[in-house]
């Protein structure tokens, strides 16, 4: 394919490329692994349920059809061919029953090359091809040797009509292209510590059970030989604090080991009209995203982070993605940028931005009905607890001035402000999150308005982008009718000739 | 910075007639549904009182649907401007949308066996934001669905999300 010629040329000239023939081989992991998740849901009750599980024929049953499902999966990578005619990517598999997508050129929002471990022994990548149309990649080629992986990428951003840059292959790089970021060792430490998210509390959860469930039997006969010196005064305490320690660190200690895993070696660069960000210990991944396509990006910067002196940067194109936290959604996120530094990077991604931010703040009322959240969320917690647990559940009575705080400063510190290209909405206090959105890609403005907003005369206004939206701090409800005229840019719109079509009346 | 609202063109009366009949049939769903349970526990061994429930529930979605639906009407608006078609709706929580008019990618004109016999059409405009429809306007005149249809979808859209 590299070979190939770009100019356009007519389906019958293009011969299909066929993926490698190590190709299935690669696959067998990645699908392996994507069926058991589908039969997670059968499995785990039978893992804790022990010899009351499954019945032998049902296990039969979800064995055939795994095994029915993997065969089917194989057969598809092994037919699987492909070829970009016709400023399209033509993707068909199957012998019996042959599927045939088409993925316009112009359509593609960014491009992603994996090499997972196995692929990395054979010597293969795999390519997604990300479209608005959905929440997984459109286009998934697995086992291109890296050299098609080039030519296929190369070839759709020429028919697409950009200028043509090489691309090179996971972890090489070209003189002439822009670092605009890089990853250190230690940076990634501090992002995975600072990153502590469900993913990691579900890892260190199932690890205490494992643990617990392996130690048993060795941790139960030490502690009735030490009985006495363990229920000592005081021992409980120093065991709830050593165990909350071990429980942090732990937490630490898996975030951290994730985010090397995934970050290890990154690096972000220009390439002119794209930005390309690779990196990953075991899985390298390289994402190539086009400037044009870019939607909106966010400056998460919790607390703890700022404190350190970084933030993150997640950019977002149409390409919609799938996962529990931001991060996970967004198509390039670059995970440690020096506090310094975000200005000038923020501007790589968003020209247009200003210098100085001044943002507007929220509405004074929208002050009260942050604080009767935070009452009303405190009440339903600490309420129950003081009834199950008597005097030590009335400590939860002390989360009601903590959220209150919580509150003044998340009002306090958010902010929104409209430029003449861009949006900028910024978020929270202990968690704050700057989103830039570009007027010119506003799909739909909308201004809502609760039954407790009504009685203060706010309402709040959320704008969709393709594939995410944000929400601007409370402002008047005159305000925010008046927001969706003013928020998305206007462009000419170009009109078919009259047909004649009228509306009755 | 204030701009009012554009002036809306209501729902013909017939949505009214159909936001009504779709109260009735959520009521007598519902009420089904709360009686079944009612029956359930009557055969579990308890005696009347479960049939409380079923009354409770037609009771309080009878006062519902003589409210709702009316106020429902009265608050669904829409209005087709030069650059973008704004829709406005809800009672409980109040809702207005615009959506530019360059950016919706289709539309869906939808008719279900009540809205038909009425002569009723839902239109429902999807832009590139999400997965589901972006605006919906119940309760149109089919004539009006297919004719806002038509100028919306004849609208160029832009190229690129």
């Amino acid at each position: 394919m590299s070979s190939e010629p770009v100019a356009l040329a007519s389906s019958e000239e293009v011969p299909w490329k066929r993926l490698s023939a190590k190709a299935p081989l690669a696959a067998l992991v990645p699908l392996s692994g994507m069926i058991a998740r589908v039969f997670l849901g059968a499995l785990l009750p039978t893992y804790f349920a022990g010899e009351r599980g499954l019945p032998t024929v049902l296990w039969v049953i979800v064995v055939g059809l795994a095994v029915l499902m993997l065969a089917a999966g194989l057969y598809e990578v092994a037919t699987t061919s492909y070829r970009v005619v016709d400023a399209q990517l033509e993707i068909r598999s199957g012998i019996l029953t042959r599927t045939s997508r088409f993925i316009e050129a112009a359509r593609v929002q960014n491009t992603e090359v994996l090499q997972p471990f196995v692929s990395k022994l054979l010597g293969l990548v795999e390519v997604k091809v990300e479209t608005a149309s959905g929440g997984k990649a459109d286009g998934h080629l697995r086992g291109l040797t890296p050299e098609d992986a080039q030519a296929l990428i190369h070839a759709l951003q020429a028919v697409r009509g950009g200028v043509t840059v090489a691309v090179p292959l996971p972890g090489e790089s070209i003189p002439e292209e822009r670092v605009l970021s890089e990853a250190r060792l230690g940076g990634l430490l501090l992002y995975g510590a600072t990153a502590l998210g469900l993913g990691v509390l579900a890892v260190v959860l199932g690890a205490l059970h494992e643990i617990t469930e392996t130690f048993h039997k060795l941790l139960l006969p030490w502690m009735e030989a030490h009985w006495e010196s363990l229920a000592a005064p005081g021992m409980s305490w120093l065991a709830a604090t050593v165990a909350a320690l071990a429980g942090l660190f732990g937490l630490w200690l898996v975030s951290g080991v994730r985010a090397v895993l995934r970050f290890h070696g990154f690096r972000l660069v220009d390439t002119g009209t794209h930005l390309r960000a690779v990196g990953g210990l075991i899985t390298r991944r390289q994402v190539t995203v086009r400037r044009a396509r870019i939607q909106q990006v966010v400056l998460d910067e919790p607390l703890m982070r700022r404190t350190l002196g970084f933030g993150s940067v997640e950019v977002e194109t149409a390409g919609v993605r799938t996962g529990n936290e931001a991060a996970d959604r967004a198509e390039l996120l670059v995970p440690v940028v020096p506090t310094a530094r975000m200005p000038e990077l923020l501007r790589e991604f968003v020209p247009e931005l200003p210098d100085a931010l001044s943002f507007q703040g929220a509405h004074p009322k929208a002050l009260l009905r942050a604080r009767i959240r935070a009452v009303g969320l405190s009440v339903l917690v600490a309420a129950p607890a003081t009834w199950f647990w008597g005097a030590w559940g009335a400590v939860a009575w002390l989360l009601l001035p903590a959220q209150l705080l919580g509150a003044w400063f998340d009002w306090r510190f958010q902010g929104w402000l409209v430029t003449e290209a861009l949006v900028v909405v910024r978020q929270g206090f202990w968690h704050r999150r700057t989103t830039v959105v570009q007027r010119s890609r506003i799909q739909s403005v909308r201004a809502r308005q609760g039954p407790l907003e009504r009685g203060y005369g706010i309402g709040h206004v959320r704008i969709d982008v393709a594939g995410s939206h944000v929400i601007l701090p409370s402002v008047g409800w005159a305000e925010a009718q008046s927001l969706i005229d003013v928020l998305p840019a206007r462009r000419p719109t170009r009109r078919a000739p009259p047909q004649g079509v009228q509306l009755p009346g | 910075m204030t701009a009012p609202l554009p002036t809306l063109e209501r729902l013909p009366r017939g949505a009214l007639t159909l936001f009504r009949l779709r109260a009735l049939l959520r009521m007598g769903i519902y009420g089904a549904i709360a009686f079944a349970i009612a029956l359930a526990l009557s055969f579990a061994g308890n005696e009347h009182w479960p049939f409380l429930l079923p009354c409770a529930v037609v009771l309080g979605l009878s006062v519902l649907t003589a409210w709702y639906p009316q106020r429902a009407h009265e608050r669904w608006g829409w209005a087709l401007r030069e650059h973008d078609l704004v829709i406005s709706h809800g009672v409980l929580l109040h809702e207005v949308v615009s959506i530019p008019a360059g950016r919706i990618q289709h539309v869906d004109v939808h008719q279900g066996p009540i809205e038909r016999s009425l002569g009723l059409a839902r239109l429902q405009i999807y832009t590139a934001a999400g997965s589901g429809a972006d605006g919906e306007i119940p309760g149109l005149a089919r004539e009006t669905a297919d004719a806002l249809r038509e100028r919306l979808v004849r609208r160029e859209a832009d190229d690129v999300v």
